[in-house]
């Protein structure tokens, strides 16, 4: 079942800008679903609409079946966990846990039980006296998270509850909440800017820019088949190299030295990506094209080899450590299921399968 | 070794101390001065006075030791100034807070044209005192003014205003709280904009009512902004003098006759500068008293953010 519907929504502030444009997606009950997309492109107002803290300028949205689009935010059975955490200061934890549970006509005791519930959940029983000053961030967050756990919304909003983590907080904190979640069945909206956290949590993901849905899907699908360029540089890190290609005949031209035989599709040019993982060393095969090596990153486990080709800067991931001088020149090697196509117009997928011969390595 | 190195880096410490002292002073100086010879200088001189019996030009001509203050608290007038002017402050403190609050939380709303409203209620902060005070002067007048043309229209009889000794003091009171409003409303305006909006929002999510939200969030981390206003509003008012001397002069029958006024009148007309003195340091003391008060009292109810 659908626990949320958005049917054609529109808002704009202003007659000028339109902020989203003509949105259509649905989150299914239970379901952890991550919008993501850089700043500015419209998660927090999509969010805020859900929320009812925004009216929309048109369209309808459908919360649990029944048309939500004007409800009040206490009618739509959410909660909401905001990017500061939206702590009262002059209240203790277990007062900011327990925050606007007697509106709903919940006794004393059942409040107490579920404050102590959601205090054992996120290991914050010793701090519930406390005032939120005297909480370091990351427990701050839990307490956020304590509220939306307390009023056992069925549906939760969060907008970047983690941006405030340092990066190693963060990471413990991806688990917990994804845990929570599931522990708990609730259907969860997650706004974030950070592809990773969407990619390692949500069980689908929604990629946003300009106010526009980019694709929607689970996160390794999205990474597999990005359905456009927009799509394939912003989700991994680090980012889908990308390059223009030619045709000649029916050659498409990478590089001077890299071509592939191919059915010529209709346009001049095309856009090529491949993934840094996908780079490989052409260890005495033939490479299919020479990298000179600019930078090298050593992290340990992995190695990231910034290189230059035909004037773009691309990365290449390898596992283990490696040590190139800069300037070397590596003979390189991408297999041919591990290229990207997009249109150079509409900057759309264009699938590998119909263009490349698999076989025609030139 | 090692106590010895701690040891001199203690005395690297204590040398260097002195002279960030002295740099330190001299970076206070100027303020030291001017506060010396504007506030502390007279603060010192009138206390010194009020132990004194003075000629007309306010030199010191014979030491009476505390009889001024001993006079002061058995005179009548004292008692009636005293009186006025702890009525006053009752009239005007609480009031005028609650109508800047009032003003303050309307033009908080997020509504189309509000930038006007909050700017006409701000207006009265760039008035002066003498300025409005001539304004209500024009008001209060029997014959002429707003106040008796309003009350003809409501079907209520005319009022003295100023002229009697019944309605003058809460006449001033009504003019003052008109003049003060304008920056309480700022201040306060300024301290519901420093509230984080998306505690709102989690109130509105929870379904709280405007009452609950008024008391358990507005007011609650308003109360910073609140002790600091109520502070300044007691002691303005307490100190009021220019709306006293424009509109009644201390009259009628010394209704009006504040304390600040009183020490006008003691020292400048009457040169009776030592008795002025000593009226001088037991306001000083008295609201000096009432602030501390205020802030042990606050002490526990303020939320500091
Ligand atoms: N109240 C508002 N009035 C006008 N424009 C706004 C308002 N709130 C947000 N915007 C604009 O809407 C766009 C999207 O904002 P937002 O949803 O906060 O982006 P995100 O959360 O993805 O960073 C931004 O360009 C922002 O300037
Ligand atoms: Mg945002």
């Amino acid at each position: 079942m659908n626990a949320i519907e958005v049917q054609s929504l529109k808002k704009a502030y202003n007659a000028e800008t339109t902020i989203l444009k003509d949105m259509d997606f649905t989150v299914k009950e239970g379901e952890f679903f991550a919008i993501v997309g850089p700043s500015g492109c419209g998660k927090s107002t999509l969010l805020r609409i859900i929320a009812g803290l925004e009216q929309v300028t048109d369209g309808t949205l459908i919360m649990n079946g029944q048309d939500a689009t004007y409800r009040r935010p206490d009618e739509r059975n959410i909660s909401m966990v905001f990017q500061n955490y939206a702590l009262f200061p002059h209240m203790t934890v277990a007062q900011n846990i327990t925050f606007g549970l007697h509106v709903k006509k919940i006794s004393k005791e059942e409040q107490k039980k579920r404050c102590m519930e959601a205090a054992e959940l996120l290991g914050l029983q010793h701090l519930l006296e406390r005032k939120p000053r005297e909480l370091s961030g990351g427990q701050r967050q839990r307490v956020a998270l304590g509220r939306a756990i307390a009023s056992q919304a069925p549906i939760c909003l969060m907008d970047e509850p983690l941006s405030n983590l340092d990066a190693k907080l963060r990471s413990k904190m991806r688990s917990e909440v994804r845990q929570i979640q599931r522990r708990l069945g609730m259907t969860m909206i997650y706004v974030t800017h950070d592809q990773i956290e969407a990619m390692t949590m949500a069980d689908r993901m929604m990629v946003l820019n300009g106010g526009d849905i980019q694709q929607v899907g689970e996160p390794l699908h999205v990474y597999n088949h990005p359905e456009n360029k927009f799509v394939a540089t912003f989700i991994g890190s680090p980012p889908m190299n990308m390059i223009e290609a030619t045709w000649h005949q029916q050659m498409l031209q990478i590089t001077d030295e890299w071509q592939l035989k191919a059915v010529r599709t209709g346009q001049e040019k095309l856009y090529v990506g491949v993934r840094p993982e996908h780079i490989m060393h052409a260890s005495g095969g033939k490479p299919s094209f020479i990298g000179k090596v600019e930078h090298v990153e050593i992290l340990g486990t992995e190695t990231l080899i910034m290189f230059s080709i035909n004037g773009e800067q691309w990365i290449a991931k390898w596992a283990g450590q490696w040590n190139f001088e800069a300037g070397e020149m590596l003979p390189l090697k991408v297999d041919i299921e591990h290229l990207h196509l997009f249109d150079f117009e509409t900057e759309k997928r264009v699938e590998t399968a119909e263009v490349l011969m698999m076989e025609a390595l030139v | 070794m090692i106590a010895g190195k701690a040891q001199g880096q203690l005395k690297i410490k204590a040398r260097r101390s002195m002279p960030s002292f002295v740099e330190g002073l001299l970076y206070l100086l100027p303020s030291i001065l001017l506060f010396s010879v504007f506030l502390f200088y007279p603060m010192l001189k009138t206390i010194y006075l009020s132990f004194f019996l003075t000629d007309a030009q306010g030199n010191a001509e014979l030491f009476v030791g505390l009889e001024h203050y001993s006079n002061l608290l058995q005179s009548t007038a004292f008692r009636t100034s005293m009186k006025a002017t702890l009525l006053f402050v009752l009239y005007t403190v609480p009031a005028g807070i609650i109508l800047a609050l009032f003003l303050a939380l309307l033009a908080n709303q997020k509504l189309k044209g509000i930038g006007f409203f909050r700017t006409i209620f701000s207006s009265t902060m760039g008035m002066s005192v003498a300025a409005s005070s001539v304004i209500w002067l024009f008001m209060y007048n029997p014959a002429i003014g707003l106040g008796n043309m309003m009350m003809k229209t409501f079907g209520m009889s005319e009022m003295q205003w100023l002229l009697s000794p019944d309605t003058a003091l809460i006449s001033v009171a009504i003019s003052t709280i008109w003049m003060n409003t304008g920056f309480s409303f700022m201040i306060l305006l300024g301290g519901l904009h420093n509230i984080d909006s998306h505690l709102y929002e989690s109130g509105k999510i929870a379904g709280v009512s405007d009452f609950y939200t008024l008391r358990k969030i507005t007011l609650p981390l308003l109360s910073p902004t609140l002790l600091f206003i109520v502070t300044v509003s007691l002691i303005n008012s307490f100190q009021t003098f220019g709306q006293i001397d424009i509109l009644t002069k201390g009259g009628p029958m010394e209704s009006t006759n504040v304390i600040v006024y009183s020490i006008y009148k003691d020292a400048f007309v009457n040169f009776n500068i030592g008795s002025a003195s000593a009226q001088a340091v037991l306001l000083f003391a008295f609201i000096l008293i009432v602030t501390i008060l205020q802030f042990k009292w606050g002490e526990k109810r303020v939320h500091y953010q």
